[in-house]
């Protein structure tokens, strides 16, 4: 027996009764008065699952054989044809549009029209599944300490709009671990490695551990040249030996980092640390086993963590649970001892 | 949910299409698809980019957007935040 099908199938069917519900409602209102429907985050984020299932069951016909989520196939295929959902930057909300109205029509041609002409305004088109993610990165205002939004503003200019882009990037997804969104979360991790490579990903994790923020104190009165100076040895040699581990990190990867973590304790480097989150502190604990079956120099201060943090995740049956932390850092010296510092969060 | 409608006029809209239309609106634009997916300009008869100079495959590019005011396209969201950084339109707030 397909044990996995049946769990998506018994998942789905609970759900159907809501997702019926909500394009009932949706399609009552508008048959009352409106062409322009303002809806809330949590009716748009229905619609956005509804339609992420809805291509799922286009694929998998199997599902459509039983007769209550037919039904909610061909609801919601009647629904997607009928409207468009977007977001009103005049309204400063999410709307819901129905695609016959003159109106909208002639909106369309209008941007159709706009093809490699400038447009004062600042608008984007993409998919349902993906919107309120680009949404929330543009209107959500971004909070930063006073003194860090100094130095961000004199960030020498060859670097400055990305680093402005991974903050922005990492901040916004400090929000989604505190909110328990880690699949977006990791969604967009994936983006960043993408686009910035293994860099984009390193500067994320030294921002949420707070090495990052607190090294950029350091530069308030620097001029843009000692600064540049100084961030590329903060990412290239101070930060060298500061691996984060990942849940999804092959044998091969997790080798590579036991043998670095033991070449760096041999040599004395120092700082030396490894850094993990959630489902990831179990890997990270039998590295840390692995190495210190070893001797390791006694110069070194260890310092471990293993603690819950704010960040939330949610359990296969929906109930919270906060994430776990669990690190290891052997430090020494007058340099060790800064970037300690900096971890937590003193200049 | 909220009941309202407001005059259409300049009102500028994100819009969150199914892929279907939104496929349908690019070809409206004046561009194609090709059989492995990626977007061409019918103009130039060249793939698209997105900024960091990549091509714009709708099969493995799937959280990619049509940005306006500049009109570029942008494979996902860590390029679209490089254009809102580029486009200075990244506003830090200060914390208290």
């Amino acid at each position: 027996m397909d044990y996995s099908f049946l769990s998506v199938l018994d998942k789905l069917i609970d759900r159907v009764p809501l997702f019926l519900k909500i394009l009932e409602k949706i399609e009552s209102w508008f048959h009352e008065r409106k062409e322009v429907l303002e809806i809330d985050v949590e009716t748009l984020k229905n619609l956005m699952n509804l339609y992420k299932i809805f291509e799922k069951l286009k694929e998998e016909e199997r599902l459509l054989e039983n007769k209550e989520i037919r039904a909610l196939f061909e609801n919601a295929e009647k629904f997607f044809e009928k409207y468009a959902i977007g977001w009103s930057s005049k309204r400063g909300k999410y709307v819901i549009i129905r695609k016959d109205y003159e109106e909208f029509q002639r909106y369309l041609e209008k941007i159709i029209t706009l093809k490699k002409a400038e447009s004062k305004s600042f608008f984007f088109i993409t998919t349902l599944d993906i919107g309120f993610n680009y949404e929330e990165l543009k209107t959500t205002p971004k909070y930063l300490e006073e003194d860090l939004v100094q130095v961000i503003s004199r960030l020498p200019s060859n670097i400055k709009f990305e680093f402005i882009s991974l903050i922005n990037l990492s901040i916004h997804i400090e929000k989604l671990y505190l909110d328990g969104r880690m699949e977006e979360a990791e969604n967009i991790k994936k983006s960043i490695k993408s686009v910035y490579g293994d860099f984009g990903l390193k500067f994320l994790n030294l921002f949420q551990r707070k090495y990052l923020k607190t090294f950029l104190r350091t530069l308030k009165e620097k001029d843009p040249l000692t600064m540049e100076k100084e961030i590329r040895k903060f990412f290239e040699e101070d930060t060298r030996y500061i691996f984060f581990i990942h849940k999804d990190m092959t044998i091969d990867d997790i080798e590579k980092i036991k043998i670095k973590v033991k070449i760096a304790l041999q040599n004395k480097e120092n700082y030396v640390a490894i850094h993990s989150l959630g489902e990831a502190t179990l890997i990270a604990e039998s590295i840390i086993k692995d190495i210190e079956k070893n001797k390791i120099p006694e110069e070194y201060t260890r310092h471990m963590v293993d603690k819950p943090t704010d960040y939330k995740t949610f359990t296969e049956k929906g109930e919270e649970a906060s994430v776990r932390d669990f690190s290891v850092i052997w430090y020494k010296g007058e340099a060790g001892k800064r970037l300690f510092g900096f971890l937590l969060n003193f200049v | 949910m909220m009941e309202k409608s407001q005059d259409f006029e300049e009102e500028t809209f994100d819009l969150f299409l199914t892929r279907k239309d939104l496929e349908e609106l690019l070809k409206k634009m004046g561009y194609q698809i090709d059989s492995t997916g990626v977007i061409i300009d019918s103009e130039t008869g060249r793939p698209v980019k997105g900024i960091k100079g990549e091509e714009i495959n709708i099969k493995k590019d799937r959280d990619f957007a049509v940005v306006f005011g500049s009109h570029i396209f942008v494979r996902n969201i860590a390029e679209f935040s490089h254009l809102l950084s580029e486009k200075n339109l990244i506003i830090f707030k200060r914390e208290e």
